[in-house]
């Protein structure tokens, strides 16, 4: 009786090791694993403007334009009247005053990567010094 | 061997016990978590609803009338407009009495108003014009092949066009630390500029960012290669 009950204790015991030692490695198994001697692949061109919001409207003359793209990424941005360019932050950030004109203002923000990626994005911003 | 057995009972259960805490400890981190997003969530709640109150701007193309109701064609999809009794109509055009039936399809119009829950803008004014704005501006990036006295021309190192870029006494030069003058220019340096595309073509600089680095070996596998013409622009960025 007590061999048996020894016998189940130390299969309890084996078992519960192996789930432990299998948990432990999960999330290393679920790593698709490296595929070697491929050529580097071409970054893709990312572009996240945080500021403005589309469709503003405002009584100021100049808009703060920032947001986030590839490291080192030169920026372009123009409207129908003004523009500006830069190159992106080690971490990808960007952050430029831009001016208004009275009017409707279609600004378009576009991006181009090390690799020669490009991307865009638009904003159309209303200034007026008039109350609406 | 009985005591064996208990005492690895004991440390199995024992482990069992300390892997459980585990777990538990990230639920409590969770939930935690779940409360500060209950509260961003919130907070973002409030802001949209303040955003709503906000006058906005839609700017398109008009693509339909229906009673007092228009559609604008837009950058990010179709948008609509009911005109109200308060909406103050104009046109470009000074002929044209402001009134909603003097309104077409076809043409541009700059509604200003608040948007509703639905997303129905009623515009406190609205500016309708014979044709969109045009945007002469242009984007344009690539690396110097060749400088002259008052031009340079450029290649794009992903698609090989060429692009001749006209400066004059108005185009700002830099770099990423500096004022920089035309002179300052090498071949392989890379350029980011805006420029105004002119009838035939060309780009007339506006603002030139130079990055002061040789990266001719980008536009290499390009050399021998037709490039098309020189006045083709050496971006896809698109004008309106």
């Amino acid at each position: 009786m007590s061999r048996v009950l020894s016998f189940v204790t130390i299969l309890i015991f084996v078992l519960f090791l192996f789930f432990l030692v299998f948990f432990w490695l999960l999330p290393h198994l679920r790593t698709p694993p490296s595929v070697p001697n491929q050529e580097p692949k071409k970054e893709v061109a990312l572009l996240t403007i945080n500021s403005p919001e589309d469709n503003q409207v405002t009584d100021i003359a100049s808009v703060k334009i920032a947001g986030k793209t590839n490291p080192q990424a030169l920026i372009v941005i123009y409207s129908q009247d003004n523009e500006g360019v830069l190159e992106a932050s080690q971490d990808g950030s960007f952050s430029i005053n831009f001016p208004l004109s009275e009017r409707l203002n279609e600004i378009t923000i576009i991006n181009q990567t090390k690799d020669g990626e490009e991307k865009s994005v638009t904003r159309d911003i209303y200034y007026s010094r008039e109350e609406l | 061997m009985k005591k064996a057995s208990i005492v690895l009972i004991l440390f199995s259960f024992g482990l069992i016990f300390t892997v459980h805490s585990w777990a538990q400890t990230p639920k409590a981190t969770e939930s935690a978590q779940d409360k500060k997003e209950g509260l961003e969530s919130l907070k973002k709640l409030v802001q949209e609803i303040k955003e709503k109150k906000k006058i906005k701007v839609y700017a398109g193309t008009i693509k339909g009338i229906l009673a007092k109701t228009i559609s604008l064609e837009t950058k990010n999809g179709t948008k609509t407009a009911r005109i109200s009794d308060q909406t103050k109509i104009t046109f470009d055009s000074q002929s044209k009495e402001p009134k909603l039936e003097n309104i077409l399809v076809g043409q541009f119009a700059v509604a200003l108003g608040e948007i509703d829950q639905s997303k129905i803008m009623t515009p406190k004014t609205l500016q309708i014009f014979s044709n969109p704005p045009v945007i002469k501006r242009k984007a344009v990036f690539g690396i110097v092949k060749s400088i002259t006295l008052n031009s340079i021309t450029i290649v794009h190192q992903a698609k090989g066009e060429e692009t001749k870029i006209n400066f004059d006494t108005q185009t700002k030069i830099k770099t990423t630390q500096e004022e920089a003058k035309l002179q300052d220019i090498k071949v392989g340096w890379k350029v980011a500029l805006v420029g105004i595309q002119s009838t035939s073509g060309e780009i007339l600089a506006k603002e030139v960012l130079l990055i002061p680095q040789d990266f001719s070996y980008l536009i290499k596998k390009f050399e021998g290669k037709a490039s098309g013409s020189a006045t083709q622009p050496a971006t896809t960025s698109a004008t309106y």
